[in-house]
């Protein structure tokens, strides 16, 4: 399990990705990380919930409640455009992160780049 | 895949009401916690099994935090968490496995130093309970946080947290989960308890009767550690209450809006 600063920071762009792949509900949000993760990720119901109503609130989703076939009520969350923009500016960060690694762990790495 | 039938639903939604949450978790978590009970039947376990372990697994106690998780990342300010480069280099290891470098490698030089994030912290509940059962804070206040005229020295003192209006011999109870690391006689402060939650948050409580609590006792949420009284420096019967976060004192009403 990463670090509790770790599952901190990545929890908003992990459950707007998800969303970014279509309408989705709490249940499902929880078990698509799961298995995307291969199980590392295991989100805690007390977890989630507490974070789609703050990221309602800050407008990156909505919500709305749809009847089931068998006529139970779902609240489904949807990405808002604010959202899209959100992430993609999530998308940048972590992937100018990961790049930086990718080059420090090569094997050839030279830091001869720098300088002195 | 199984799906519930509306007297099995109607077994869960008994147990949700327990709980007294607001409509729209209430109804949330009753999907939420069907699914799971289908999910257990679809890998063979029976209704009942299933039933009784998922309601195991969300005690009321816990649907009530979730409730009050809810409150409080929706209500707060966020929390400002200002992750260092070293902090977000390494929050690129556990997620993304090293990606060839890409096309688009410009970014490179964009690499932001920090990232303002904003931290829920899930695992911890912060004192915003009231002090005393039933008390609302804001509506007993008999002094509230910051600057005023001292009401024995009669001078202008900082206050360092709230006077709730209480008789002799009200329970005061732990506003977190946390560990005593006072109990006793505090001088000018009479009777006191000091309790250290997660997170750097600390709870006083001072002029109180007495206190059923000792050094190192964990508490949970809701424990009753002694009663309201007038020791110490004190005109009257009160409860003074303090949350300090990193040793800073904060305005208690303020973790609640
Ligand atoms: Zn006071």
């Amino acid at each position: 399990m990463p670090s509790k600063v770790l599952v901190a920071a990545s929890t908003k762009p992990l459950v707007l990705s998800v969303l970014s792949h279509g309408k989705n509900y709490g249940y499902r949000i929880i078990k698509e990380i799961e298995a995307l993760s291969g199980g590392a990720l295991q989100w805690t119901d007390a977890m989630l919930y507490p974070v789609l109503k703050r990221m309602e609130k800050e407008a990156l989703i909505t919500a709305h409640w749809v009847v089931t076939e068998n006529g139970r009520k779902r609240k489904y969350y949807e990405i808002t455009e604010e959202g899209k923009a959100q992430l993609q500016q999530d998308r940048q960060e972590w992937l100018s992160v990961n790049r930086i690694f990718a080059q420090l762990w090569a094997p050839n790495t030279d830091l001869s780049l720098i300088k002195d | 895949m199984t799906i519930l039938t509306k007297p099995q639903v109607a077994h869960v939604e008994a147990h949700l009401a327990h709980a007294g949450l607001p409509d729209g978790l209430s109804g949330e978590l009753l999907d939420h916690l069907c699914c799971a009970i289908e999910q257990e039947i679809d890998k063979g376990s029976t209704f009942d099994a299933a039933l009784s372990e998922t309601l195991q697994n969300w005690p009321i106690r816990h649907l009530q935090k979730l409730h009050r998780d809810v409150r409080f990342t929706t209500k707060t300010k966020p929390m400002l968490y200002r992750i260092s480069a070293a902090a977000a280099l390494l929050a690129g290891i556990a997620f993304l496995s090293p990606l060839p470098w890409p096309a688009e490698a410009d970014h490179v030089k964009t690499l932001p130093i920090e990232l303002a994030t904003t931290v829920n912290d899930f695992l911890f509940e912060p004192p915003t309970a009231s002090p005393i059962a039933g008390v609302d804070m804001k509506n007993n206040l008999s002094s509230g946080f910051g600057m005023r005229t001292h009401p024995y020295f009669k001078r202008k003192v900082f206050h360092k947290g709230i006077d709730l209006k209480a008789p002799t011999g009200t329970p005061v109870m732990a506003t977190a989960d946390g560990q005593v690391i006072f109990a006793g006689d505090d001088g000018d402060y009479g009777i006191s308890v000091r309790i250290l939650h997660e997170d750097g948050y600390v709870t006083v409580y001072h002029h109180l009767h007495d206190h059923t609590v000792q050094k190192g006792d964990q508490l949970l949420l809701g424990q009753t550690i002694g009663a309201v009284g007038s020791t110490g420096l004190s005109t009257g019967p009160h409860l003074h209450y303090e949350v300090r976060k990193d040793d800073v004192p904060m305005d208690p009403l303020a973790l609640l809006d």
